[in-house]
């Protein structure tokens, strides 16, 4: 039933696995993690652990793309922009969606998760957002956008 | 049917085992590697997705109260610890198992929602229900039947996904899906020798199309076990192909998804192998009495 109105409900999920067309992939998007003047690649800290350094700064990241807003808010207004003036939607995203102080709050834990990591006091983390482009013989970096500084 | 249900039973302990076995080295590697909740360090950024579920748990603040708390977290990660052990030597009584299955949801939906994707593997959640029942209970077959289809379900399901989308006509797809899988990868590695064999799979395209339609003959295969338990060596055999084939070319290892081995154990093949010893002992003593 879930499957046919294409919802997800936890714990039973559309288990599409990779089938949603993709299209032509012209930009890859991927970070640069500059530990006192170390660099590091998420990849670098193993395939498990990738996914506590590379999920949160990749959602963090789409926010800062949409100037703080909240991506799944962006993407439900995109599909039905008048909720915008639903008192009902307004309320349950004040108490769903992100707010700017969890986005604040949110380079001063990743230093902490790095620190844990690396098992090393860090005294200047710089994150970087870094874009590639493919080619026929692996990635060409198009530029670098610095995302965290501290 | 009967016959292999009474295999699956006489098999309980050793299910019981391996599962319980499995699940604390999982835990083990989840620890190791800061993934337990009381390692997260208090994060900030709750992820809802497009998931009622999350939604819910997230607007009345569940995730962040536990996670917020050193001591409840570490509760948490304690409490599904010393039940998997409860669980793996005192397998009659179930406290345990309703503890496991307790704490191992509070912690998948709680990482889920701070790891900023939800992880859809249910492995681990959905075999633990099973032992939930006792050894001698009815309902214990029937959860392990009804596990069983759910995990046909989900492969079957990925497959009619893939046609429905239209994955057989996409010759570039998996080409495609390959560049923004392995970018860290390539990032990280771009001498390794797998970064050569993606690389050159992203620009044989048609190399590529074949194996992503091999993946999906994989999880098509997986229809027969909705009629059958004869060929469960089989289906166990394709699944451990996808399994590897989901780490060589896609760099996935749900260690989670690994459980689902379990439902698949050839009972099948076991009463078959049994039927035949019988049928070979009696026409033995039939030649002997001749």
């Amino acid at each position: 039933m879930l499957h046919i109105l294409k919802v997800q409900f936890t714990p039973f999920f559309l288990y599409g696995m990779y089938s949603k067309a993709v299209g032509e992939v012209d930009t890859l998007v991927a970070y640069e993690i500059e530990v006192d003047k170390t660099t590091y690649y998420p990849f670098d800290f193993g395939r498990e652990k990738m996914e506590l350094i590379l999920g949160p700064l990749d959602y963090y990241n789409n926010h800062l793309r949409l100037n703080g807003q909240d991506p799944v808010e962006h993407f439900v207004l995109t599909k039905r922009p008048h909720w915008n003036e639903s008192e009902l939607f307004n309320q349950i995203g004040e108490k769903v969606f992100t707010k700017s102080e969890e986005l604040q709050r949110f380079p001063l834990w990743y230093k902490t998760i790095l620190e844990r990591s690396l098992s090393k006091k860090i005294n200047h983390l710089i994150v970087y957002e870094v874009k590639y482009t493919y080619t026929n013989y692996g990635l060409k970096t198009i530029s670098k956008n610095r995302l965290i500084d501290l | 049917m009967k016959q292999l249900n009474y295999m699956v039973v006489q098999h309980y302990s050793l299910l019981n085992k391996l599962f319980f076995g499995f699940v604390i080295c999982i835990w083990l590697i989840r620890l190791y590697n800061d993934l337990l909740l009381h390692q997260l360090n208090q994060p900030v950024l709750p992820y809802e997705g497009r998931d009622p579920f999350y939604w819910m748990m997230v607007g009345l603040q569940i995730p962040q109260f536990i996670v917020g708390s050193k001591f409840l977290s570490l509760a948490v990660d304690f409490l599904m610890l010393t039940s998997a052990l409860g669980s793996l030597f005192f397998q009659r009584i179930k406290l345990f198992n309703i503890l496991f299955v307790l704490s191992y949801f509070i912690y998948f939906f709680v990482s889920n929602t701070f790891l900023g994707h939800h992880f859809h593997s249910v492995g681990v959640l959905f075999v633990s229900l099973m032992f939930l029942f006792k050894k001698d209970s009815k309902r214990f077959i029937q959860a392990f039947e009804l596990i069983r289809y759910y995990f046909f379900f989900m492969l079957c399901s990925a497959f009619l996904w893939k046609l429905v989308r239209g994955n057989l006509w996409d010759l570039d797809h998996f080409s495609n899906i390959l560049k923004i899988q392995h970018v860290h990868f390539l990032q990280a590695n771009p001498s390794h020798w797998k970064a050569d064999m993606i690389v050159h799979l992203i620009n044989n395209e048609s190399l590529s199309f074949l194996l992503w339609i091999s993946l999906m003959v994989l999880q098509g295969i997986f229809f027969i076990g909705f009629f059958t338990k004869k060929y469960d060596g089989l289906l166990l055999l394709s699944y451990l192909f996808f399994i590897v084939g989901s780490w060589l070319f896609m760099s996935i290892l749900n260690l989670d998804n690994l459980s689902w081995f379990l439902v698949l154990l050839p009972f099948g093949f076991l009463v078959l192998s049994k039927n035949k010893a019988i049928k070979k002992r009696q026409f033995n003593s039939l030649i002997q009495v001749s």
